[in-house]
């Protein structure tokens, strides 16, 4: 057993005092001895035992088909032969741990596109009781990236409309929306300005006039979190926040204009109105900036000591909580909210600039070009939700961190117009990797707390396609395809690169067997602006 | 009553577009009174331009713009352009006495300008480094064989050194920034001439620095070694050399005896003092003349101009290819957005120069661990002394110069190592010093009101007030002491760079403004942050990137850690072992992940004091190589080289954010691990 596996773990926190007594030690165990602990449920699903890690008070449950679970499964062989990742925690691991925190329901539920995060994994998705006096909220199992998430612009132009002008098009995208770490927001945002932003998400971007009151009805919650108070949010986030609202971001962050490719379900494909094969769309992926990183960090600081003084006691430093209805839950809450709300803001802001850019380039409106906003999601969240657990109906606090809500049809907080086609769901893959809309469905409500997959995790094959393909080569795969990309950086192209996904077909098929949303449009992405 | 800005620069410009940006009716006039023909607009994006491409929030890639006072007239209607030099200032009556350049046969034309606020952007001149008197400098128009390069005149006056057939060698001497643009700039037009041309004449370039690599104000020994692949041999070399002085670590101690690597920018600072204070006691027989009035400073890629200009002499008149840089916008990369060009765009080939050499053409040769200590003139019998010599150094030098009497037809250098180099053309690039362009602009009288800072800059308050001389002057750039933000933000230190240059002007133009509400929540002095382009690697700078603030030794440590720049030389993935021998180095690093896959990154830890600072970093040879400075649990400072500038956003996250990555230890860098993901 190497000195790594043996490492307590409890990487992280912001903090300088280590909060021994509220972190539990980590058992150190041989692969086969883990195994004993995990147990195959269905062809797409495992379920981890309480026992697995100390304390565990429900079941975790993972969605992976045979080709995901060997990642899954060699991730915890290589924490426990000390050839892998050495200090971080596997996500087989971390999906135990957060099994273990206190007012946790039903079981910690992972998606197929799961991989190590800090404290809970990305793609985790765990609910805790609100009647509950000891459940928490932990800042944790949102993520730094507050309200990361998913937007889907409709338009009624055909591939064949842009096909001569796809290169300018997507120039003009990438002149038009403040791309890249450090861009700065072309709305012009005064510290004043930033306050009501924050505490009126897509409101204020409606009353500044740069949204449509239509789009919040397609935009979970109408684009704000009503328990937001920006006077929660620390003066160091809003700083960071200032100069980046209305930003696309870097990293994984990008603007894509794509195809209708499939159409799976042709009635809900109508009703969101991207039936047509062919049709053009445009996806938006952004967050909350360095504004959410710094709420996220604020909180995790004030509720380690808090643990310390309610008891809390939690396998992994990284997973600091605060009780859901002490003063550090209530805090954080109000502050996540608002930092919900500028990511909103921000992909209004964008949405704002692809339409210019549209109507700009065929001489026409927004309005004559139909950009509706087909729906947002938010991949990085906490909600109040009700949801039914043992034939009783709860009312639960529901960590979505690399998870998308996918509420049934007849579900009373989707839109009218998707009541009964269920919520559409926004999947991106990115650089000619497809992307994907699904629809919740009631499986979903019943397993997964109304939850499916976000995106195409990336995990360990990500640095191996870094090693294995050369940038032009990247790039030359990408023009065969047809597909123009505007990249702020080329290294950016390496480290996006499709072949470094899981393939993100792989994650979605998993959900839609599994039931858990179902397939409705595929789209083909034909030029990515990307920081 | 106006308000008046003194420099044409970076900062002075973006204070002028700041305030306008604010001010829709001007309640005052605005003054900008410059002596330059050319005028720096610095500009985050730019109409036609693309979208930003920075890597990290804080980092502005700048794009500068030369601006004619033409140029700037039109675009800047609303400011009155003064072409002339401030000679006297007076805090007390609020004035400035001007001369005026436009008039330049009629030297007493000269203008009382009242100002209700004024904001000092001055700048800085060229330190003269071993100089022995800064007039040296001076003079670099007529037959002198010293040259300086500062803005774009001179650069104007290199291209004619590259061209003029009688310069057969020259020596370069500094180890910053533009001493390694300058290099390249003199060897790669070199190249394209030689190959364009087909002439016989060769110029062979060789480079005096005073560290063991090269690049010290900007980068660390194994970033030069990585940026600088002809560079990876003379580490090997250098390694064997340590391994001889083992023994001897006399020499060793001597030669570093030299080097103040606290300090980045001034990079001379210990040499001019001293010569300062020198020409001042004993009035010198050559004293020290006004220097004449000196342009802005050049501001990134003013080499892809130089190298447009004497790369294609016939297509346009040089002077225009300086002065429209964007003629030819589109760098040759063509992954720069336009307007946007990588450092040299044509790429750096070591084996260009060995392969001239081999046909008897110029050769390009570093001289490391080396300081000039002497020099003399073609036709000179008498050696002048450098400056800034220890005694023991003196009494070398004074030695060695009784064996070279005698008058020679080249122009003689000696150097600190005993060899005597000739040459036709010095070029001094020594970093740069405030002081004696703030002093002429004051004046004696004015000077008196203005507290100063170090090397002669002007002290600033929180709001940019110049300390004692009043509330209404203030200052901004190079020529301004930002200690006191220094003190209060932990991750900030300043440098004398355009990007600084730049949110200094916007900060200042606030303060001027009285903007409270904006000033409240600014967060530019909140962390050093710098991107910038060398040889075609993007090399990223993150707060205390070289161990700034940390103290001689750490900073040292950091500086010229060996160890790892073995790591470049022989592939990358292997340990080097302890750095020095002197120094308590713990070096540990990730398990192989398996026999025919190498650890990919190391780590190396350093106790100073009660802290415990350790060092992580991961190198993949000609693709990334990454330095993370961990103080106290927290990453404090970064240096992100090559593909690795792409973890910019997510050092920059964590650093702000000061989360504790102590426990994940060397697995910050592991290779297999997606921090950004990681953190998302």
């Amino acid at each position: 057993m190497s000195s790594f596996a043996e490492k307590t773990g409890d990487c992280g926190a912001p903090s300088t005092t280590p909060a021994v007594s509220t972190v539990r030690p980590r058992i150190v165990r041989t692969y086969e001895e883990h195994m004993k602990y995990i147990k195959k449920l269905t062809p797409n699903s495992w379920q981890i035992l309480p026992g697995f890690v100390p304390g565990m008070r429900v079941p975790g449950i993972f969605y992976v088909n045979e080709r995901l679970e060997q990642l899954m499964l060699s991730e915890l062989q290589q924490s426990c032969d000390g050839t892998g990742i050495g200090g971080f925690i596997p996500a087989c691991s971390q999906i135990a741990n957060v099994a273990a925190l206190p007012g946790i329901v039903k079981s910690s539920i992972a998606m197929p596109d799961v991989h190590s995060g800090y404290g809970f994994s990305i793609g985790n998705v765990a609910a805790f009781d609100m009647n509950d006096k000891d459940a928490i909220v932990s800042p944790g199992g949102v993520g730094f990236d507050i309200n990361c998430g998913v937007r889907l612009l409709r338009t009624n132009l055909f591939e064949k409309d842009i096909e001569g002008v796809k290169e300018n098009l997507a120039q003009s995208l990438f002149d038009h929306i403040p791309v890249g770490v450090g861009s700065k927001g072309v709305i012009p945002t005064s510290p004043s300005d930033l306050d009501s932003a924050l505490e009126l998400g897509m409101d204020w971007s409606l009353r500044e006039g740069y949204a449509w009151a239509e789009d919040k009805e397609h935009v979970e919650e109408y684009g704000r979190m009503l328990q937001a108070d920006p006077r929660k949010v620390s003066k160091r986030a809003k700083k960071r926040g200032l100069p980046q609202l209305g930003t696309l971001g870097a990293g994984n962050h990008y603007c894509e204009i794509q195809i209708v490719d499939e159409v799976h379900d042709q009635k809900a494909a109508n009703r969101m109105g991207i039936g047509a094969r062919g049709q053009v769309v445009v996806m938006i992926h952004s967050g909350s900036r360095g504004l959410g990183h710094q709420v996220a960090t604020d909180s995790l600081v004030e509720m380690e000591r808090a643990m310390a003084r309610d008891g809390i006691v939690v396998n992994d430093r990284q997973l600091a909580c605060a009780k859901i209805h002490s003063t550090e839950g209530q805090n954080y809450l109000a502050a996540m909210s608002a930092a919900a709300n500028f990511a909103w803001v921000n992909r209004s802001a964008m949405t704002f600039l692809a339409r210019q850019t549209f109507a700009k380039m065929f001489s026409s409106t927004p309005d004559d070009l139909d950009m509706h906003v087909v729906y947002d999601v938010s991949h990085n969240i906490a909600k109040v939700e009700q949801h039914v657990v043992d034939d009783q109906l709860r009312t639960l606090l529901v960590h979505r961190k690399g998870a998308t809500r996918a509420f049934p049809p007849h579900h009373p907080l989707i839109p009218v117009d998707y009541q009964f086609t269920g919520q559409p769901v926004l999947i991106g893959g990115t650089m000619g990797t497809c992307s994907y809309v699904l629809a919740g469905t009631q499986k979903g409500m019943d397993e997964t707390f109304g939850s499916t997959c976000h995106g195409a995790g990336r995990a360990q094959s990500r640095a191996k396609s870094r090693r294995q393909l050369s940038y032009t080569d990247v790039l030359d795969n990408l023009n065969k395809k047809g597909i123009s990309i505007r990249v702020a950086s080329p290294k950016l192209v390496m480290e996006e690169a499709p072949e470094s996904y899981k393939d993100v077909t792989e994650v979605v098929n998993t959900c839609h067997d599994a039931g858990i949303s179902k397939k409705v449009v595929k789209l083909r992405p034909v030029a990515v602006v990307k920081g | 009553m106006s308000i008046v800005v003194v420099g044409g620069g970076v900062a002075g410009v973006s204070v002028i577009t700041e305030l306008l940006r604010h001010t829709q009716e001007t309640p005052h006039s605005i003054i900008l009174i410059s002596p330059s023909q050319t005028l720096k607009l610095a500009s985050e994006s730019e109409a036609n331009s693309s979208a930003n491409t920075n890597a990290a929030s804080l980092l502005k890639e700048i794009t500068i713009y030369d601006l004619t006072p033409d140029e700037f007239r039109s675009r800047f209607p609303k400011v009155e352009l003064v072409r002339g030099s401030v000679t006297e200032t007076d805090p007390s009556s609020h004035t400035v006495q001007v001369t005026l350049n436009d008039s330049l046969t009629d030297s007493s034309a000269s203008r009382t300008i009242a100002y209700k606020q004024i904001c000092f952007a001055v700048g800085a001149v060229p330190s003269p480094g071993p100089l022995p008197n800064p007039s040296w400098l001076s003079t670099s128009n007529s037959n002198s064989f010293v040259h300086t390069i500062r803005d774009a005149e001179s650069v104007q006056n290199l291209k004619s050194l590259t061209e003029d057939t009688h310069i057969k060698k020259i020596v370069v001497v500094g180890n910053g920034a533009i001493a390694m643009e300058i290099v390249h700039a003199l060897t790669t037009a070199r190249a394209s001439r030689d190959s364009e041309q087909r002439t016989n004449h060769v110029q062979n370039v060789d480079w005096v620095v005073r560290d063991r690599f090269l690049g010290h104000t900007l980068l660390d020994a194994t970033a030069a070694a990585f940026i600088l692949p002809s560079l990876t041999d003379r580490m090997r070399k250098l390694e064997d050399e340590f391994e001889r002085n083992d023994n001897n670590s006399d020499s060793i101690s001597n030669s570093n005896s030299n080097s103040n690597s606290n300090d980045d920018i001034e990079e001379e600072e210990v040499p001019r003092k001293k010569q300062r204070t020198g020409d001042n006691g004993n009035g010198n027989d050559n004293p020290p003349s006004r220097l004449k009035p000196v342009g802005a400073a050049l501001g990134p890629y003013w080499f892809d101009k130089f190298r447009n200009a004497t790369a294609s002499p016939s297509s346009a008149s040089p002077s225009s290819a300086l002065e429209n840089p964007f003629t030819n916008a589109r760098c040759a990369c063509h992954s720069c957005k336009p307007g946007f060009f990588c450092f040299p765009s044509a790429g750096f080939d070591p084996e260009m120069f060995s392969q001239e050499e081999k046909k008897g053409g110029g050769n390009l040769r570093v001289v490391y661990e080396a300081k000039i200590v002497a020099f003399r003139e073609k036709g000179v019998a008498k050696f002048s002394l450098a400056a800034g010599l220890t005694e023991t150094e003196r009494g070398d030098a004074e030695k060695r110069m009784e064996g070279l009497r005698g008058a020679v037809n080249r122009s003689q250098i000696l150097l600190s190592d005993d060899e005597v180099v000739d040459c036709d053309a010095l070029i001094v690039a020594c970093g740069v010093d405030s002081g004696y362009v703030i002093d002429s602009v004051l004046g004696e009288e004015g000077g008196r009101f203005f507290r100063r800072g170090r090397h002669g800059t002007l002290k600033v308050d929180k709001q940019m007030r110049c300390v004692g001389a009043g509330g209404d002057c203030f200052a901004a750039g190079d020529c301004c002491d930002l200690s006191d933000f220094e003190k209060e933000n932990e991750l900030f230190h300043q440098m004398q760079l355009w990007s600084q240059a730049k949110i200094e002007g916007s900060y200042t133009a606030h303060c001027m403004l009285g903007m409270d509400e904006e000033l409240q929540s600014d967060f530019c002095f909140e962390m050093f942050a710098h991107q910038t382009t060398f040889l075609d690697k993007k090399v990223v700078l993150l707060g205390l990137f070289n161990g700034q603030k940390m103290g001689g030794k750490m900073n040292e440590f950091v500086m010229t850690e060996e160890g790892l720049a073995k790591e470049v030389s022989e592939g990358g993935g292997k340990v080097g072992g302890l750095v020095e021998p002197s120094c308590e180095v713990d070096m540990a690093r990730n398990p192989p992940i398996s026999s025919d896959k190498p650890a990919k990154s190391i780590v190396s830890t350093k106790k100073i004091g009660d802290g415990d600072v350790k060092i992580l970093t991961r190198v993949k040879q000609e693709k990334e190589y990454v330095k993370c400075i961990v103080s106290g649990g927290r990453v404090v400072g970064a240096m992100l080289v090559g593909g690795a500038v792409d973890l910019a956003d997510t050092m920059e996250q964590i650093m702000m954010s000061r989360i504790n990555v102590d426990a994940l230890d060397f697995d910050l860098l592991d290779d297999n691990i997606e921090i950004d993901e990681y953190f998302d």
